[in-house]
Formats: C-alpha cells, sequence, structure tokens
C-alpha cells in the first residue's frame, strides 16, 4: 500500500513538473511578446504538447536518447528558473479554485497505477508505442515489429513515455499525464471568468465530461482535451495569438490521425467566423506578416508527420490502414444509404448523453433566440462543432471497413473528441446569460479587453 | 471569496456524493480494489487482471519467459503468442518488451485441443447479390476445405472462387468439382480441399470473405473449416490447464533446458 502512494505520488510530481516547465517557456515567450500570459490550466498543456512533440521529433529523426531526454530536462528546467524567479502567484483563490476537482485528480491517479492495462487493439497501439520508445526503436522498425497500425501518430504516448520513464515506475502510472490535462482544460475554462452560477455549471461539466477512456491510455481523450484547449487559446487569444496559435493546432495531427482534421476545422472556423476582417488585412501590414507566419507553421506542422513516415520507409498515404481508400465514385455514391444509420446512431450517442446533449441544445436555443448576430466566440464553436459532425459523418459515409463494425466501434471515440467545443459553446452563452458586465470579472489580456462592445444592457458583442 | 468557498465545498459534496453512486456500478474488474494483496503487488494486480492462464496468461507467459530468457541470449525476442481469439499482445505487460517473435518456441494461452485441429468456421449466407459471405471474428491460421451442399441433377463442373473482401477483385484461392452422375438427382456434399491450406487465413479485422459458387447449380449451404493455430512441425512440451507451450521440432534439443525449467516449475 505504501508503494502503490509512493509510486502515485512520485509519479504525479513528474507529471507535474516536466509539462509546467516546459509551459513556462511559453508563458515567458508570450509575455515577452506583450501578450497575456497563460493560466495555469493552459500554461500546463502548452508544455505537455511540447514535451510530447519534442520527444516524437527527437526519436523521428534518430537522435540518441540522451540527447533528448537533456534538451527536455534543460527546457523544462529553464522554464522552472524563469518562473521561481518571478514573484509567486498562489493565491487562496487559486488552491480553492482548484479544490472542488481534487476527488478528481485523485481518483484519477489511483485509477492509473492501480489499472495495469486493457488487453483490447486499439488500446494497445498507444502502449506499444510506450514500451518501443523505452527502447528507443527507430520508428523505421515500427512496421516489422508487427504493433497495431505502425503508421499512426504518438505524440500523447510519447509524453507518457516520459512521465514513467522519468519517474521510474510502471509503464500504466505514467498515464496521470492524461487526468492532468483533462483537468487542466477545466482550470483553464475557469481562468476566463468569475461568476458564482457559471462556476457551479463549471464543477458540475468537470465531473460529467469524465470518463475512463479519457484517462486509460487511450488517445482520443488526450485529442478532445488538446482541440477545446486549442480551441479556448483563439478565444483567449484571438487573431493576434494567429502566430503561435494556428501552428499549435496543427500540433494535434501528431496525437492521432483525425487530429489533422480537427486542425484544419479549428483553423477554418476562427478565421471564417470574421468574414468581414479579410478585406482589411490586405492593407495592414502587422496582421499580413501574423498571418503568414501562422500559416506557414500550420503547414510545416502539419507537414512533419508524413515526412517523418517518408523518412522512415513509411505510406504516408495508407492513412487508418486504408479504410478511407475508396476504389471508385460508384462506391461513394452507392454508400449514400448509409445516412439514416449514422444519423439515428449520432443522435442515440447524444440521447444517452443528455447532461451534454440538453445544455447544448439549451445553449444554442437562447444563441438563436434572440435573432441577433452571434459574437464571434461562438460562431466560432458553433461553426467547429457542425463542421466536425460532418466530419464524423463523412467518416462513416465513406468508410471502407465493414459498416456496422466500425460505426459500432469507433463513433463514441469520434464524437468524443468534439465535446468540449459542446462544453465551451455552454459556457460562453452561460456567462453571457448570467454574467452582467459588471460583475462578470472576465481575466483577458489588454488586447482583448479592448475590443469588447456592448450591444445592450446585458449582452455583450465582442468582435475583433 | 465566501461564496466560492461554499461553491467548493458543494463541489465536494457532489463528488463525494458521485463517487459513492459510482461504487455500485463499479464493474467486476475494481472489485478486488479492497483487497489488501493487490494493492500492495503489481504482480498480484496483474494475475488478478490478466489470468495465471486465461484470458492472457500473464502467470503462464511469466513462467515461460524467465525459462525462455535464460537461455535466448538477446532481451528483444521473445516466443510466438498465441491466443483463442485474437492477439492480445500480453508481451507488452513485460519489461522489457520483447518485440521480435522467435518461431521456434511457440507458447499457446487459453486454447484446447479442438482449437489445434481442424473445425467449422462457420456458414455463409447468401446475399441479394448471389454471392456466399461469411465474417470470421477471431483468428483462424489455416483455412482447410469449403464445404457445398448442391442440388445436383446432372454432371457438371462446381466452381468456388475465395475473395478476401468484397473489394478484392482477384480471388485468393479457386478450385473446381466435377459432380458425378447420380443415380437419382438430390442434394449432394460436395468437399473444396485447400492443397495446401491457406495460411495466415484470418489475422485482422472483421471483413466478411466472400465466395462465388459458379456452376449452374442450386446451392443450399457453404460451410468453411480451419485450424486456430497451426501446430505442424511443432511439439507441446509442457501443459497447464489451457496453456502450453510447444517447441519445433528440429529444434528440441536446443530447448531442452526451457523444458526441464518448465517442467521442475510444475510445483
Amino acid at each position: 500500500m505504501i508503494e502503490l502512494l509512493r509510486i502515485a505520488f512520485i509519479v504525479s510530481v513528474v507529471g507535474w513538473i516536466g509539462p509546467f516547465g516546459i509551459g513556462y517557456l511559453w508563458a515567458a515567450a508570450l509575455t515577452w511578446r506583450g501578450q497575456w500570459k497563460p493560466s495555469a490550466g493552459m500554461t500546463y498543456w502548452l508544455g505537455l504538447i511540447s514535451l510530447g512533440a519534442a520527444v516524437l521529433f527527437g526519436q523521428g529523426l534518430r537522435l540518441p536518447q540522451g540527447s533528448v531526454v537533456s534538451l527536455t530536462v534543460a527546457a523544462s528546467t529553464g522554464g522552472w528558473i524563469w518562473r521561481l524567479t518571478r514573484k509567486p502567484r498562489w493565491t487562496t483563490a487559486g488552491l480553492t479554485n482548484a479544490l472542488p476537482l481534487l476527488p478528481l485528480a485523485l481518483g484519477g491517479v489511483a485509477y492509473c497505477v492501480l489499472d495495469p492495462v486493457q488487453m483490447w487493439d486499439s488500446y494497445l497501439i498507444w502502449l506499444a508505442r510506450v514500451r518501443l520508445l523505452e527502447q528507443w526503436t527507430p520508428l523505421s522498425r515500427f512496421r516489422d515489429l508487427g504493433i497495431v497500425f505502425p503508421e499512426y501518430p504518438y505524440l500523447g504516448a510519447a509524453a507518457w513515455w516520459w512521465t514513467e520513464w522519468a519517474a521510474r515506475v510502471p509503464v500504466e502510472g505514467g498515464r496521470v499525464i492524461f487526468v492532468f490535462a483533462y483537468l487542466a482544460f477545466f482550470l483553464a475554462l475557469l481562468a476566463r471568468q468569475r461568476n458564482t452560477r457559471v462556476r457551479l455549471l463549471w464543477v458540475f461539466f468537470a465531473y460529467a465530461c469524465f470518463s475512463l477512456e479519457i484517462i486509460n491510455g487511450y488517445q482520443d481523450g488526450l485529442l478532445m482535451v488538446s482541440t477545446g484547449m486549442a480551441a479556448l487559446a483563439f478565444m483567449e487569444w484571438g487573431d493576434r495569438g494567429a502566430v503561435w496559435i494556428v501552428p499549435l493546432a496543427a500540433g494535434l495531427s501528431l496525437i492521432k490521425t483525425e487530429g489533422a482534421v480537427l486542425s484544419l476545422i479549428l483553423v477554418f472556423c476562427w478565421f471564417a467566423s470574421k468574414w468581414s476582417r479579410w478585406p482589411t488585412v490586405h492593407g495592414d501590414r502587422l496582421a499580413k506578416h501574423v498571418l503568414f507566419a501562422g500559416g506557414l507553421g500550420f503547414a510545416v506542422i502539419l507537414a512533419i508527420w508524413p515526412w517523418l513516415q517518408l523518412q522512415n520507409g513509411m505510406d504516408p498515404a495508407n492513412v487508418q490502414g486504408g479504410e478511407l481508400r475508396i476504389g471508385s465514385i460508384g462506391i461513394v455514391v452507392s454508400q449514400a444509404a448509409r445516412f439514416p444509420t449514422i444519423l439515428r446512431e449520432i443522435g442515440r450517442y447524444y440521447a444517452e448523453r443528455p447532461w451534454i446533449s440538453l445544455p447544448f441544445l439549451i445553449a444554442v436555443g437562447v444563441s438563436l433566440h434572440q435573432r441577433e448576430i452571434l459574437d464571434r466566440q461562438r460562431r466560432f464553436l458553433l461553426a467547429f462543432i457542425g463542421l466536425h459532425l460532418l466530419f464524423v459523418v463523412t467518416v462513416f459515409w465513406l468508410t471502407q471497413l465493414p459498416f456496422e463494425w466500425h460505426l459500432g466501434t469507433a463513433l463514441h471515440r469520434l464524437l468524443l473528441q468534439g465535446r468540449l467545443a459542446m462544453v465551451l459553446f455552454v459556457f460562453e452563452t452561460a456567462t453571457l446569460r448570467w454574467a452582467p458586465r459588471a460583475h462578470t470579472g472576465f481575466v483577458r489580456g489588454p488586447t482583448e479587453l479592448a475590443e469588447l462592445v456592448h450591444a445592450g444592457p446585458a449582452q455583450r458583442q465582442r468582435t475583433v | 471569496m465566501s461564496v466560492w468557498r461554499g461553491v467548493a465545498c458543494a463541489g465536494l459534496a457532489i463528488a463525494v456524493v458521485a463517487a459513492v453512486g459510482l461504487t455500485q456500478k463499479l464493474p467486476d474488474r475494481y472489485t478486488a480494489v479492497l483487497n489488501a494483496r493487490f494493492l500492495s503487488s503489481r504482480d498480484e494486480r496483474l494475475t488478478f487482471f490478466f489470468g495465471e492462464c486465461e484470458p492472457a496468461g500473464y502467470g503462464y507467459l511469466k513462467r515461460v519467459l524467465s525459462a525462455y530468457s535464460r537461455i535466448e541470449s538477446s532481451p528483444l525476442k521473445r516466443p510466438i503468442i498465441r491466443y483463442r481469439d485474437y492477439n492480445r499482445r500480453s508481451e507488452y505487460l513485460f519489461e522489457p518488451t520483447r518485440f521480435e517473435a522467435d518461431p521456434s518456441v511457440l507458447v499457446g494461452v487459453g486454447l484446447i485441443d479442438a482449437d489445434l485441429e481442424e473445425r467449422e468456421i462457420g456458414n455463409a449466407s447468401r446475399g441479394p447479390d448471389g454471392l456466399w459471405r461469411f465474417a470470421v471474428d477471431s483468428n483462424f491460421d489455416l483455412l482447410t476445405r469449403i464445404e457445398v451442399e448442391v442440388e445436383a441433377s446432372s454432371a457438371q463442373p462446381l466452381r468456388v472462387q475465395l475473395y478476401r473482401n468484397e473489394r478484392d477483385l482477384a480471388p485468393v484461392w479457386s478450385s473446381t468439382a466435377n459432380i458425378a452422375t447420380a443415380a437419382e438427382s438430390g442434394s449432394r456434399t460436395v468437399q473444396f480441399v485447400a492443397t495446401p491450406p491457406l495460411r495466415e487465413f484470418r489475422s485482422g479485422l472483421v471483413d466478411p470473405f466472400v465466395l462465388r459458387v459458379n456452376g449452374g447449380l442450386s446451392v443450399d449451404r457453404v460451410t468453411a473449416y480451419g485450424v486456430v493455430v497451426d501446430m505442424q512441425g511443432y511439439r507441446i512440451v509442457h501443459r497447464k490447464g489451457s496453456c502450453f507451450t510447444a517447441v519445433e521440432e528440429r529444434q528440441t534439443n536446443r530447448w531442452t533446458p526451457l523444458i526441464r525449467q518448465l517442467e521442475s516449475s510444475n510445483d
């Protein structure tokens, strides 16, 4: 029992220290660039994603394991030095904010160290990568070793490996980072407002949205959290943050293959949510540079995994085991008969989860009821949710795997990836309805605050 | 602040109530959580979840791998591990994980004798397009034969073509049989034996196989037969329940120490 507590403690500390250290480098860079400093939750996620990406690149580029470890430790240490040389900002209020999540955190960590593993294919995709990273097996050998779907990216598994390796604990303990990433999203969300009623909603959703499939090592949970965080980053930093948020969104493609599509949808929806801005970009040099750099970064990050695959003798065109490889247009047309089944199953999925579908539908109803143009944040989220749903429908429409089997095994996981975007939409709506501006106390950066425009006594329209 | 403290307490209370509620729904998988031995030993937990032999043979594999590693110098090699249904990849439980399968030793997990012999895979069902399909939702090493029941009234050739899935244009196997003239017309059973058997017949996803039966005859039933684990060339040297270890017959001498160690660990 004491051994178990020791493992839980050590792996939790390591699962905190590494990502936070690297996350503080992000905070330092953003502060230096005159942008708003990220919240603790966002800092953790930025660090976690960067850590996983660093390990993945290092291993994919065949750098020695020692070099990658040294670089990661140096980066994390640098971040912590920056953080510790600043005035500490831990407050009683901050700790009290985190208190309602404590049972979830403790339960999640206990699960991660207690439940060794689940022996079925989809889970083992990621466990295999952690084991291969333990041996620092070159990516070029993945195909020879008979692992499931060798062409899948593995940013989350890389961060998992780092945690279990650095903590020197059994492999399952490294999954605590997925618990912390989930909690980080809700902490980042909480940092956006201080209204009591909205905070009650926050506690409810933190527990209601939780399920073991988010933390059991499966990567859909991390993709869900990362999609939510990327959406949150767009909403927090706006267009001025595009130079780093857009490439960051492309990082979703390193977690799972469908992350590439999610990042494209996110970026498209953010810029499409403000079409009227485009004509002004042409004459704005700074905006042009920001968009160019962001777009270039997006393309580069998106190309990294296919490029690594090519370098290591894999076929980047073999997406998801070739499940979407269509032989002829006739197949596409003939498979249109699947639509009713797909829509029925999606309906069933949400009917079984009224705790998310009802608040979301109410939020949509409330948002559209007044027939006003929605603020940019909600336009962005609503467009993302709609296009994500379209993406899910398209996957099952075109799949060349046995339809019923694929629908039964993958639909819930694909829908999970968009869940936190729905939560964000509910929060945005609730905040606007329940928090008159005088009492809202939004924690926003100076550029964002300057962009608030009133559109009524209890309504706000935010434009960028 | 005091309001928020109240919210925090309410959150904690909700969490406690939710946790108590959840314990009512905990799957059997977690009932052992309250067992002190389970909590104190990772080995106990692995044995609890993956079993001595079934479902994933953790205990038995541990014994075999310990003995195997004393003989095989490479830390990355392991025996081939076979299961009744699908590959559970129990080797990932062990550290270091031995990714390289060594075909000279085979460990069977949860296998009975019937899995090592020819058995019925299943009956095919006829689609509206006239093609026969049969789904195989677990792994089979070999397809040995197809049995076709036809209504025959005259002597004519009957041809069977097997496709991996709907999309394949070329059959993986085809066979023709001549139905001899019978004294009386009626139901006849025709065997199409695959010589040699089709290897690695099913080791992937559950795409149904497709059978095209040509010959202008009325086909009543199509049945496929195969072997779950092909033991040809292997000799079983140790058994424990439904788990066993087999070695390649031509390498029996090399693995004699392994056999002795397994036998000595029977107690």
